[in-house]
Parts: structure tokens; sequence; C-alpha cells
């Protein structure tokens, strides 16, 4: 279950593969991968991973300006971004970090440790800011739960299951690195009715009942004060 | 050949004797030019003419100025009053880049040096002048060339090392023994590379006084224990134990980072070449004036032959040993660099027993606390005085001023920083109003009467930052600010920032990139009263006038032929990485709301020049308003 996004901006192709394939060896990473400032501003609103490892020398807009620009959007303002430069001079790692970046990572990078280092990262961030964005991807994803909801009603075949359990097996795995149990257990629940559901073990109306158990729980938390989105 | 006097038709033997002075003055290489107490020009050698593009019939009985571009002679005359007034010999390159003047009206940059000379009929001045353009090309493509064999090597290596790092970590499941061996030689050497870049780039900018150092007080026992835990790891490999003697703290005054390198250096050295189960011992000694740090190996020695090249390039004692090593060759080189960057020394001997010492001498703390002068500042940093009695605070101040770019140099006492403020043009003084002996206020009346500092921005500090800057007296005396103790280093950064103002005399400089050269032209004229105006046709030249030199602001064309002017925008920083106010000034009418920087977008069909300069004084006002308390 990838419970962790992780958005990684390089213009090199090359780069972006052995990045995908170094943070992959963290199960619990899950990657995407942008080849330009512009993109990565555009996933980030969309997609709202918990960090952003961002290339500092890209045409057209560089690093700093793509931070610059995530940071005047409120919606992307608070995901913790970690630059990852070829130039690692003290002078310019002070610099990145002074735009307020999290970190820097040199290139070329050790492979083998780049996920710990991420997590490393990750764990130094204040929970509730991880929260906050994890808030903001609920929202979008209980809308698109609703949808499907309204597909169930009807005999819905496997790509519309399938398409629940991806959103739901998402929710869980971010949920329970959060400790948000509840959420958690209900994204659960939904994951087991639709795998019984395509095994043919369980009725449209379990997957149904599950499902809405989920949706209230979602919109609830999310009206908590304790997560309330920013 | 250009450039060498002809002798042949000279003058008979019998008056060689005096002319051979007039020779050596045509054959001098730089640019002579001397002039009476007046200013005026009273020789001129040919290289000077060639320069400046006159006859020297047209430069004598001139005042020295008409050399200077229109907006620099009023400064100069100010700066040629104080000079009268307390001549002394200026070597060249030390003084700050000036412009020259050509016949044709063309300026070019310059750097001089002056010899005052004291006759019967007044002080003459003998000013020697370089055109250092040549040299600030050089210096800039040798800045790109590094910045891009940096990126463009590690980019690349980027993906070799991380794939081959992958593989060996066993990211794509076991290989076959043979390959396994080949990858991770692919990868060992991969590794080599990278560190034979780092260390190029590394010697290459500690070469060029490009690093910057962050000298802070620390104790040198402390930073040595670290390097040995780091280095734990290397030493097991080596089955090499390590141990450190050293009684107590020892402080120092350096960079931390750069600290650790040489010891790192020395240690990884000692490791390297000490027999299996040997010991490498690190020793530090507090001596009077120094920290003396120590790394004994029990290694063969140094040969006796390679002696006196170890501490250069690319040294190694056997070729091939050094390749078994994995030595880049340059390790030794860089330590010697950065050592001699913070003001120590080092060196070797044979120790007794066999095997070897290498040591580095560094300033003890004590002695930096003392010393006045900031002899490490960068070359360009605005240099400050700061007039404050307590040795600790005063280095406290240098040290956070130095980040921010200044240079700072200390005057303990009333009567040292009169005769510093005389001596030295600093761009800002800072004084404490609490000073003994005199008073702080009395100082600051005393810097406003004599002419070297009667405009220099001047800030105060006191123990409740309060300044009676009501009426009377203290209100001439024009003090910036006055701030409370303890001084908040980033406020008085800023204060200070704000006070300097702008170079040259204080105007705002502005970049302007169209590929239109009548634009260009019209807009340098426009603004040329109340700034001063870097014209680029290209890209290109803007990228180079960036590298030379710092902007206030920047006016771009978007449509420069096939590329967009804002791909400059990246680019266009200040000195401390704050995003550059940006007008857009181009034929097509463009949305830029969505970028910040960009302060304000007008189309030339549709707004008048006059909209233009409304709009840069707007943004420069915003900017730089205070600093118009300078002039007064």
């Amino acid at each position: 279950m990838s419970a962790i996004r992780i958005l990684h901006v390089d213009d090199e192709p090359d780069i972006r593969e052995v990045v995908d394939i170094s943070l992959g060896l963290n199960p619990d990473f899950e990657v995407h991968a942008c080849s330009s400032g512009a993109e990565a501003i555009a996933a980030a609103e969309q997609w709202w991973p918990f960090l952003i490892l961002l290339d500092v020398m890209m045409p057209g807009m560089d690093g700093p300006a793509t931070l610059t620009l995530l940071h005047s959007n409120p919606q992307t303002a608070d995901i913790p971004v970690l630059f990852m430069t070829a130039r690692a001079q003290t002078r310019e790692v002070e610099h990145l970090i002074g735009l307020g970046a999290q970190g820097v990572i040199s290139k070329p990078f050790d492979p083998m440790t780049l996920a710990p280092m991420v997590q490393g990262h990750l764990q130094a961030v204040r929970r509730d800011t991880l929260r906050r964005i994890f808030m903001r991807r609920v929202k979008a994803d209980t809308a698109q739960l609703k949808n499907c909801q309204a597909e169930l009603v009807g005999d819905a075949g496997p790509a519309a299951l399938g398409r629940v359990r991806n959103i739901v097996r998402g929710l869980a795995g971010a949920a329970a690195s959060l400790s948000l149990d509840g959420i958690s257990n209900a994204a659960v629940a939904v994951d087991k009715a639709v795998t019984a559901r395509l095994d043919d073990t369980a009725m449209q109306t379990d997957v149904a009942h599950a499902l809405d158990r989920l949706i209230s729980r979602l919109e609830n938390e999310r009206q908590e004060p304790s997560a309330a989105v920013a | 050949m250009d450039g060498i006097v002809e002798f042949t038709q000279g003058p008979a033997t019998e008056d060689f004797g005096d002319d051979k002075f007039r020779f050596a003055v045509e054959a001098c290489p730089h640019g002579m030019v001397m002039t009476d107490a007046a200013g005026r020009i009273v020789l001129v050698n040919s290289e000077a003419e060639r320069l400046f593009g006159y006859q020297r019939d047209e430069l004598l009985g001139e005042p020295i100025e008409v050399l200077l571009p229109a907006r620099m002679r009023d400064a100069h005359l100010q700066y040629r009053a104080a000079f009268a007034r307390q001549p002394e010999t200026r070597r060249l390159g030390t003084g700050r880049d000036l412009l020259g003047l050509r016949r044709d009206g063309s300026e070019f940059p310059i750097e001089i040096g002056l010899n005052p000379i004291a006759t019967g009929q007044g002080t003459l001045v003998l000013g020697l002048i370089v055109d250092s353009s040549e040299r600030k090309r050089t210096d800039r493509l040798k800045d790109e060339f590094v910045s891009t064999v940096s990126h463009e090597l590690r980019t690349p290596l980027t993906s070799i090392a991380g794939s081959l790092g992958l593989l060996v970590g066993g990211a794509a499941g076991r290989l076959p023994p043979t390959a396994t061996r080949l990858i991770s030689i692919a990868q060992i050497n991969s590794q080599r590379l990278v560190r034979l870049i780092n260390d190029l780039l590394d010697i290459e900018k500690i070469e060029s006084g490009q690093v910057a150092f962050k000298f802070q007080r620390l104790d040198a026992r402390a930073l040595v224990e670290q390097v040995i835990e780091l280095n734990r790891g290397y030493a097991d490999g080596f089955r090499v134990r390590m141990r450190l003697d050293a009684t107590a703290a020892a402080e120092t005054y350096a960079d931390s980072d750069r600290l650790a390198q040489v010891v790192t250096n020395l240690l990884s050295n000692a490791i390297k070449f000490s027999p299996p189960d040997g010991e490498v011992a690190v020793t530090i000694e507090q001596r009077d004036q120094a920290v003396r740090i120590a790394v004994r190996d029990h290694g063969p020695g140094i040969p006796a032959e390679f002696r006196a090249r170890i501490f250069e390039k690319f040294a190694q004692a056997d070729a091939g040993d050094a390749r078994q090593k994995g030595g880049s060759g340059l390790g030794l080189s860089i330590v010697k660099q950065i050592v001699t960057r913070l003001g120590g020394t080092i060196g070797f001997e044979d120790a007794a027993g066999g095997g070897t010492v290498f040591y580095c001498e560094l300033p003890a703390w004590a002695q930096v606390a003392a010393r006045e002068i900031d002899v490490e500042r960068s070359a360009d940093a605005a240099r400050i005085l700061l007039c404050e009695d307590d040795p600790d605070t005063a280095c406290a101040l240098r040290e956070g001023l130095r980040p921010a770019g200044f240079g700072v140099d200390f005057a303990h006492s009333s009567g040292d920083a009169v005769a510093r403020a005389r001596a030295i043009p600093y761009a800002a003084i800072a004084v404490d109003l609490d000073l003994p002996g005199d008073d702080g206020v009395g100082l600051i009346r005393v810097l406003r009467a004599q002419p070297e500092s009667y405009n220099t921005p001047i800030i105060a500090m006191s123990a409740d930052g309060s300044w009676d800057r009501g009426e009377g007296e203290t209100a001439k005396l024009n003090v910036l600010e006055c701030l409370a103790k303890p001084v908040n280093v980033d406020r008085l950064a800023q204060v200070l920032k704000r006070g300097i103002g702008r170079r040259p005399n204080g105007r705002p400089r502005i970049l302007h990139v169209d590929d239109d050269r009548q634009v260009l032209d019209l807009v340098a004229r426009a603004l040329g009263s109340a700034a001063y105006v870097v014209s680029a046709g290209s890209i290109e030249e803007a990228h180079s006038a960036l590298t030379a030199q710092q902007f206030d602001l920047a006016i771009l064309d978007v449509s420069l032929g096939a590329v967009s002017g804002l791909d400059l925008l990246p680019d266009l920083r200040s000195r401390d990485g704050a995003p550059m106010p940006v007008i857009v000034f181009s034929a097509h009418a463009t949305d830029l709301a969505a970028n910040a920087q960009i302060a304000v977008s007008l189309n030339k069909s549709g707004s008048s020049l006059k909209e233009l300069v409304a709009a840069v004084h707007d943004r420069l006002m915003l900017q730089c308003s205070p600093a118009g308390a300078k002039s007064t």
C-alpha cells in the first residue's frame, strides 16, 4: 500500500528513472515524476504530495522560481521541498535553505540511501503539516468516491470497483502513516468489501455500506477542528 | 611591434642620462598620467594615449576629470580634494574599479594606482592606469566555465553513479559473479570521477578566492573528535586505529567545514599509508599564538625526492601506488590552499621511530580577537568600520555581517576610529555610543568634521537604542539610525545596506535588455541622469553583465529574436538571492500578472518613454528612499 506521496521534479529523464527506482526501494513511497517546474506546480495542486524533490537547475522555470510559486499558493505553500542540486557548495546550500527549502540533497546522490534520507526529512516535518496536506487530498478523494457511489447503485462492473479500491488503498496507507486510524480502518473495510465482491463472496450492498461509512468518516474528519484544512 | 619605444632616433649620448627616464615612462606597459596640484594633466605616456584615444597635446593642461564619465566627475573632484589633504600611495588593483571615458565617448573599466610626489610647486600625482576589461572578461569566462563544468559533468554522472549504485545495491536482483565484479569496478571509478571533479572545482574556487569562508570561533578539539568519528568506518576498512591526544579545548578562528575538510584529508592520507593494524595519532596543542593539529602515521614515510613537490597539484609520490589508493593528486594541494586561507601554515616532518607527522597551525582565537583589520573579507565586500570597545561583541558582529557582504574593521577607541576613517574610505561607520574615554557622540562629531567621513553613513548603537534626533546639534550629525544593544546583526545589516545605497556614487544600477539598439539608446538617455544603465542587446550580453556586476532593477524585452527575455528571470537576483524587480517593456502586451517578480508590464507601442521612466522611479524609490539622506 503506497502511503506516502513524493513528487520528483527533474528535467533529465535518466535521473527521473534512477530516482524513481531509488525511492521505490521504500514500498511506502508512491512517486510521481515531473519534467518541469510548471508541471510540478500543477501536480502539487492536484496530487497533494507529502514532499517534493525539486531539481535546482532546470530550463525555463528553475527550482527556486518553482519554490517561490509553490509558496505563493496557499494550496501548496506548506508542502515541504527538498532541493537536489549538482552545485552543492556550502554557499549555495545556505542560499537554498534560505529560500525556505526543507533540505538539500547533492547530486550525484547515493541511490541506496536516498529513500531513507527522504524518510528522515519527512520525520522532521511537523505531523499537523502533513495532516493538513492529507486533508486536502481527502477532500478530492471524497468527491471521487461519491461519484463511484452513484455508479455502484447500478450493477457496477469490475472497472468501477477497481477505481474504488485504488482510492481507498491510498487513503488507508496514508491515514495509517499519520495515525488517523478512523479513516484508515474505514478505508480498509471498503477495500475488503470490494475484494470480496470481486471474488463474488459479498453483495454489492456490502460495498455500498462500507463506502457510506468511509465517506461519512472522511466528511466528519474534515470538519474536526484538529485536522481542519487551512 | 606595438608598444616598443624607438631608441634608434634617440638623443646624443651625452643626453641619454636625462632621457632614459622619459624612455622608461614611454615604455611602461601601463597608462601613466601625471597631474599637478590643481589636478591638471602635466604628463601623458603613449599607453595612456592609446587607452583613451587622445593625442597628448589634447590632454596636457586639461583637468584629469576629462578622462572620466561626466556622472563620476563630481565625486572624483571630492575624492581628489580629500587625496590632496592626505596624499597616500595607492597600489594598482587595491582601489575600487572605475570607468574611463575615451575620446570617442565610449567607457571602459579601469584600475588605477596613485603615487603622490611632493615638489616645491605642490603635490604632483602620478596615476598608473590599466584597462581591466580583458581581466573582467576572463574572470567571467572562468566563472562560467566552472559553473558549467560543475553542472554539466555532474548531471550525467548522477545518472551513471545512480544506476551503478542501484545495481551494486541489489535493486535489480542478484547478478552473476562476473557482472557483479564489473559493475563494482564501474561504480568505484564513477565515484572516483565524482571526487576528482569535486576536487578540481574546489581547488579552482579556492585559488580564485571565490569560496566564501565562514569564519567563526571554534574549538579545534571538538571538531577533530567529530572528524575522527566520521572516518572510523574508513579506518576500519584499512584495519587502522585512531587515537586523539588533546588535553584541553583549543580555540581557533576558522571555517568549520573547511577545517574539517583539512583534517579529513590528513587523516585519510595517514590511514591509507598506514600498515594494517597500525595506529594514527592526532594531537592538538595550544601554543602561544597558534593551535597546532598534528596527524602522525606509521607509514613508509615521504621519499626524499618527493618532499619538495608534495603540496603541488597532481603530485603523487608513486603514481601507480596513488592510483591504487584512489587519490586524485589534489588533496594536499587543496589542504594547503585552505590552510593558507585560514591564515595558518601546513608542513610535515619525519616522526621519531618511523612514519610521518603532518601538522597545521592555525591562529589562536585570542590572537584573532585582537586583529583589527578584517583581512579575510571578500574582494567585493563593502568595508565597514565598527567602533566598539568590546572585542567579543565586535568579533560576533563581524562574523554576522560577513555573510551579508560586509568586511568589518574594528576601532576599539575613538582615536583609532578617527585615524582609520581618515585612511580608509569606509562605506559606512557603526559607532557604539558608550565608548570609553571620549563619548560616542563626540566621536561622530569629529567624524563629521573631517572631509574623509563628512558624508559617510553613520549608524549609532546604544544601550537603550535612543538617540536625540530632535532639534539642535545632534540632528545635524545625520545619524541614520540608532540600534539598541545587544545589536541584532540582521537588523544592522539591513540598515547598513539601505544606508550605503547604490554604487557608483549612490546611483541605482539598471540592466536593460532589448535587441533593438535604438530602444536601448533611448532608454539609456532617458534614465541616464537618474541611474546607471547597462544596455544589453542579447541574452548573452545580459548574462555577462549579470556575472560582472549587481543591479537594482531590470528592464526586459520579451522577444529577443528566438528567445524570451523572461528566460533571464531566474538569474535576476540580488547578491543575497532575493528576486530583483523587473519591468517588462515589450512590443507585445503580455499577461505576466502570475509572476510576482514582474513589477510592471508596459507595452512599447501603448506607453511612452515617460511612463517607463516613471515606473523606474516608482520602483526604485520604493527600494532606496532612505539612502537619499546620505547626499545631504
